[in-house]
């Protein structure tokens, strides 16, 4: 076990500081009393953890691939089941987007939320705990109670402080998301009986027949495919999103989505190379479906959250696009694209729920014309616009670039289809900040000296005062990320560099020693022949 | 200043007219006296070719061009807005 | 030392200039006027001292050349800068910075692009330059301009996602050295090449991919236009040259958009529309020289580009005052204003005459490079096509664009709109213009046609005033001039508007969102529903069978124990208060004995 870790230096068992604090955060809220004082606490709880995690970064070693931070505690040494949590380049990422957006949800939620604070701040805090769980754990039956843990906040989220059709919404995405973890639960326990281990390194180091590989990929598959969300099992999101309150939402885009994500990398693609060799023509199908289908119904729709999470299922296509591309470009595109779309999305689903507040309608047409009245608003929304589809600059633009890049040298249609996908993005992003900015049919444009404070679209624009400080912090901090990692993507590419490279490892050496002869050896050559390729590429590196 | 002198002009049209006139006899005179290069095509050859390749082209400009628009790509302007 | 390169390159200086611009119109107005004036002349200085390359610098691998300069660079960059300095003197009434600040962006990706020494460098800048430029649309404030804004951005965004697949591909093709910026040879060229020349073509406004410039330009602010005009096509025809010369396909296409541009010119009634697309005319002449890729045709790209911006941005500024000054562009509701607005009259007819060649003017000195290389080079039906060209040109735009906006058959008296001449600035930037575009038709190494063709790629071995030359040209001119003459009734303009090839995107746009917002969305809906209908009734039906199973089944084995947990749940749930904070009260309590247990248990 010892040769996979860095044991943990600091003074402070970290990974588990960030698991603990926000729970230990959560239990102080049922002694509070007083929205302000649930508020303040709420904030106070989210930043300090976020200011714990800071050192995941300055303290990284960036030459090693281990795990590193980890810590052991033996719990059932007979069932070889510790409480091992160490993170690596894919997850510290991930880890501090977790822990950096919760603040922000916290935030924005402060005058969003109307009733049942306690309630809100407790699931909030259950929900981050449950989330660095996911990102933390390095033994399956660890990493499947985190999982499941939080399923129950989220979907509370949904239900309690949601919108008209929030029972529809809850159930669906609860009950979508179990029947994943089912699958889930069912690999997990199908790879301890074959290996005899939970601890995930030593699993990813085993060899598998071709046959069981192809089983567990495909449950994993299965369970990641309905969290990340690939097409056709993209339904739950649209629902979800539109009628979760805003930090659900930012909870939802910025970070619930990306453990699907992070379940290819670290499950199906170590676990069962071979397996993921041989279905990459059909995911990579998939994914690009997603960007295209999920850019082409953003483009109809009317509902602004809807639009926004159409315009999720098409980035989470490019992100499984670059994931199975299998190389380096596709993963770290993958990984930026991850990144970036926590950034840009979680932002734009806090603008949504600014203007939501002010105009109490969600559809396109009622928040037009807002270029008059909310400047500063228009601004960022802009901004972040830009970001999303990928303008060159911004954040959004390093992942989609990487991995078209990936995309370009060994799948060309698919590519082509990924620029279309990629226009339409452009396409429906510029329509709606049109829309929103400029008044919609036949407004009168805006009047730009009798400083007409409410515009002539159909809407009822009472109150709509521009962005006050808070609204104003959450979102020039976001938009710093835009510009930063648009800039200069080195730091982050470095940290997962490692890593990266020795998931390609795993999986180019799996290919190696696959016992010949299960499905015919035409087949078998031809995985063998993939799996060297992989292997020279990254030699090339 | 310059407005006096473009209305004195156009007052005097007819006399511009012949002005003009004139310098189209010129140009075809002229034309014979150039000296050519060497002809890149048959028209090169022609004296006063260029004035039927103007006067044509001009003529059959106008005619298939507006006979276009008239007939197909003319469409009240807010068409797209329709 | 990148520092130190980062200021030598002219774009930094526009960069700059665009961020200080609003800080110091806060401080004084006067202020930004002295600085949109200095800025263009120190940028002018500068490029005379560029060394041959400068600003290499390495990004997640790749080398990025910032600086590379040759003659082919200078050239072009020479009039860019020229064009600047005539653009801002043209705009120093508008007192909004934004407009500068964008134009000024423009300028600088415009100048980014031709300096560039690899594609990465120029994406970023050919990224930047449609960014700006649409604003320089969408400051016009009109509901027309935002949405003609938009369809630009949409449109330049695609064909910059075009060049980066392409770019992408070349990366694959050759590798790294293949993402230098250096002529591609014509044979041989991949599906890589043709995409970046697609994306290049897209910018150059070549049909079919040429209809965004007749939809943006007559919406873009009356200084906007005049920027617009002069970079973003010439900026596309540097790169085709740099990249693509001799590709033939570049030389039909060429010879097509210049009638095609000549033919929309003829029939359209809106004065800067007139001119966007006679843009697309006379930048065929260009992508023509460089598909014909002799010396001299690449000579005569160069040489009609310079002498294009200077005349060109003439034309729009003159049209510009006249529509700054009334408020009307359409040529059916002008006429008579040649007692108004003489001087504008006089500048625009300098342009006029120098656009369509005539003997000393820089038209005649540029487009006659052009014809006599394809002439020289044999291709005689190329050679007709332009000619042919010349002569809808001067009669679109030498003759029916002021005739009709100054004149029209009104006298001053009959006219009745409210005019009179642009202010100083304006007419100081048309003098400025005209100046350059009489001046280089005359013989001269200052400021003459020699000053230009030392500038130029390739030694110059050709005299534009041969007498054959000259005869051609006087007869061509003044008889499409006879031709007007005769046909003037029928070429009076009428408030309608003309289809073009955007109409695909338009009214067929209008098609693909119908079908994406009902029918797709239908079908997705209906998906979403399934679910709903059968997983939710397949699940309870299930569950129900279950809940019989341990019920009846089970419990009939094991003496009724189902039964008595369904009553002990009843018991239990009267201990439930229903609270949820209290329900999550107990899960966190659970939660921390867990915990604890397990602690303790190590």
């Amino acid at each position: 076990m010892e040769h996979y870790l860095i044991h943990n230096t600091l003074s402070y068992p970290i990974l588990s500081v960030l698991v603990i604090v926000p729970l230990l955060g959560a239990g102080v809220t049922l002694f509070l009393k007083g929205d302000h004082a649930i508020k303040a606490w709420g904030l106070l709880v989210t930043l300090v953890t976020a200011a714990l995690s800071v050192p995941l970064y300055t303290n990284w070693d960036f030459g090693t691939s281990r795990y590193q931070f980890a810590e052991v505690t033996e719990w059932f040494p007979f069932l070889s089941l510790n409480y091992v949590v160490g993170v690596d380049g894919i997850s510290v990422l991930l880890v501090l987007l977790t822990t950096f957006v919760m603040p922000l949800c916290v935030l924005c939620s402060w005058t969003y939320i109307k009733d049942r604070f306690k309630e809100f701040i407790l699931v909030t805090l259950l929900m981050e705990t449950a989330m660095i769980g996911v990102f933390v754990s390095l033994n399956t039956v660890l990493f499947f109670i985190f999982w499941e843990a939080m399923l129950v906040p989220m979907y509370l989220l949904i239900a309690v402080w949601g919108g008209e059709r929030k029972d529809y919404a809850s159930i669906k995405f609860f009950l979508y998301t179990l029947l994943g973890s089912i699958f889930l639960l069912v690999s997990i326990v199908a790879l301890f009986i074959k290996t005899g281990t939970f601890f995930i390194p030593e699993l990813m180091a085993h060899e598998y027949s071709f046959s069981f590989q192809m089983w567990i990929f495909l449950a994993f598959t299965l369970a990641f495919a309905i969290k990340i969300p690939m097409f056709p099992f993209h339904t739950w999101l649209p629902a979800a999103h539109v009628e979760a309150p805003v930090a659900g939402s930012v909870i939802l885009a910025s970070i619930l989505l990306k453990m699907g994500g992070y379940g290819f990398l670290r499950f199906c693609l170590p676990m069962a190379p071979a397996a993921t060799v041989y279905c990459v023509p059909y995911l990579i199908f998939f994914s690009v479906v997603s960007i295209v289908v999920g850019g082409y119904l953003a483009l109809g729709q009317s509902d602004i959250k809807k639009l926004i999470a159409y315009s999720s299922v098409g980035h989470m296509g490019f992100v499984t696009l670059g994931i199975f591309l299998l190389s380096d470009d596709g993963i770290k595109g993958a990984m930026m694209q991850m990144l970036n779309h926590g950034v840009t999305t979680g932002a734009l689903f806090i603008l949504v729920g600014i203007i939501y507040e002010r105009t109490h309608s969600r559809e396109i047409d009622k928040n037009s014309a807002l270029g008059m009245a909310m400047p500063v608003y228009v601004t960022y929304l802009v901004i972040f616009s830009l970001a999303s589809f990928g303008f060159p600059g911004t954040n959004g633009f390093i992942g989609e670039f990487l991995v078209l890049m990936g995309t370009f040298k060994t799948h060309l249609v698919a590519g082509g289809f990924a620029i279309l996908g990629a226009i339409l993005a452009a396409a429906y992003m510029l329509r709606l900040v049109q829309k929103m900015v400029w008044a919609d049919s036949d407004g009168h444009g805006h009047h730009d000296d009798h400083g007409d404070d409410h515009g002539h679209g159909d809407g009822d624009h009472h109150a709509l005062f521009d962005l006050n400080m808070r609204e104003i912090g959450t979102l020039t901090f976001l938009v710093c990320f835009v510009f930063w990692i648009g800039l200069n993507p080195k730091p982050l590419m470095d940290v997962m560099d490692a890593s990266v490279t020795q998931l390609l490892h795993q999986v180019g050496d799996g290919m190696k020693s696959i016992p010949g002869g299960e499905h015919g050896s035409g087949h078998h050559a031809a995985l063998m022949d993939m799996g060297r390729q992989i292997r020279e590429w990254v030699a090339m590196r | 200043m310059m407005a006096k002198l473009i209305t004195y002009l156009r007052d005097r049209a007819h006399i511009l007219k012949y002005v003009f006139f004139a310098y189209l006899l010129f140009a075809i005179v002229f034309d014979y006296f150039a000296e050519r290069h060497v002809p890149h095509f048959f028209g090169d050859t022609i004296i006063g070719f260029w004035s039927i390749f103007g006067t044509a082209v001009c003529l059959a400009m106008v005619v298939i061009f507006k006979g276009l628009y008239n007939n197909w790509l003319k469409q009240d302007e807010d068409y797209y807005d329709k | 030392m990148i520092s130190s390169s980062i200021f030598m390159h002219p774009a930094t200086l526009f960069i700059l200039g665009a961020l200080l611009l609003p800080l110091l119109k806060r401080i004084h107005i006067s202020l930004q006027k002295v600085v949109l004036v200095v800025i263009p002349v120190l940028a002018i200085i500068q490029i005379y001292h560029l060394p041959e390359s400068f600003g290499v610098t390495r990004y997640m691998g790749f080398d990025l050349i910032f600086g590379r300069v040759d003659k082919l660079t200078f050239v072009f960059l020479n009039v860019f800068t020229i064009m600047a300095l005539i653009g801002s003197i043209y705009g120093l009434h508008v007192n909004e910075s934004g407009q500068h600040m964008a134009a000024y962006l423009y300028v600088a990706g415009s100048l980014g692009v031709t300096l560039c020494g690899d594609y990465l460098t120029l994406f970023i800048f050919w990224e930047l330059m449609a960014f700006a430029s649409t604003f320089l649309v969408w400051y016009r404030k009109k509901k027309k301009s935002i949405e003609a804004g938009f369809r630009y951005l949409l449109v330049h965004t695609a064909g910059g996602l075009i060049l980066l697949a392409g770019i992408f591909l070349r990366y694959k093709n050759v590798g790294i050295e293949g993402l230098r910026f250096e002529q591609i040879a014509a044979e041989g060229a991949t599906l890589a090449d043709y995409l970046i020349m697609i994306g290049f073509m897209l910018n150059a406004a070549v049909p079919p991919i040429h209809a965004w410039l007749p939809d943006a330009y007559p919406e873009a602010t009356v200084t906007g236009a005049v920027f617009m005009c002069a970079f973003t096509t010439k900026t596309a025809v540097y790169v085709l040259a740099r990249a693509f010369p001799g590709f033939e396909i570049l030389a039909i296409m060429g010879a097509v958009m210049t009638l095609y541009g000549v033919a929309y010119a003829v029939i359209e009634n809106d004065a800067r529309r007139i001119l966007a697309y006679h843009i697309v005319s006379q930048v065929g002449y260009m992508v023509c020289g460089v598909g014909i890729g002799t010396a001299m045709a690449i000579n005569g790209a160069c040489a009609h580009a310079y002498a294009h911006i200077l005349y060109k941005a003439l034309l729009f500024m003159g049209v510009g005052a006249v529509l700054e000054m009334t408020g009307k562009s359409k040529l059916n509701e002008l006429g008579g204003l040649y007692a108004k607005m003489p001087l504008a009259l006089i500048f625009t007819v300098i342009g006029g005459i120098s656009i369509s060649g005539f003997p000393l003017t820089s038209g005649f000195i540029s487009k006659s490079m052009i014809i006599a290389a394809a002439g020289e080079h044999h291709m005689v039906g190329i050679m007709i096509m332009l000619l042919a060209a010349a002569v809808g040109t001067f009669l679109s735009v030498g003759i029916k664009l002021p005739y009709f906006v100054w004149f029209g058959g009104k006298s001053t008296e009959e006219c009745d709109i409210e005019a009179k001449d642009a202010p100083w600035n304006m007419n100081l930037g048309m003098a400025m213009a005209a100046f350059f575009c009489i001046a280089l038709g005359f013989k001269g190494h200052l400021f003459g046609f020699n000053w230009l063709y030392e500038m130029l790629p390739t030694p110059v071995e050709w005299d534009p005033y041969t007498s054959y030359h000259l005869s051609e040209t006087l007869q061509l001119l003044g008889f499409t001039g006879f031709g007007f003459y005769l046909m003037v009734k029928i070429l009076k303009p009428k408030p309608y508007m003309s289809l073009d090839l955007d109409w695909f995107y338009r009214k067929g746009a209008r098609v693909f969102m119908w079908f994406a917002s009902k029918p797709l969305n239908a079908v997705n809906e209906f998906a979403d529903n399934v679910w709903n209908r059968i997983g939710i009734r397949a699940t309870m039906l299930v569950a129900t069978f279950f809940s019989w199973f341990d019920k009846e089944a089970i419990d009939w084995v094991i003496d009724g124990s189902a039964q008595s947990v369904v009553n002990g749940g009843d018991h239990l749930r009267q201990i439930e208060t229903g609270r949820i904070q209290q329900y999550i009260g107990f899960a966190v309590a659970l939660l921390f004995i867990v915990l604890i247990a397990v602690v303790l248990a190590v």
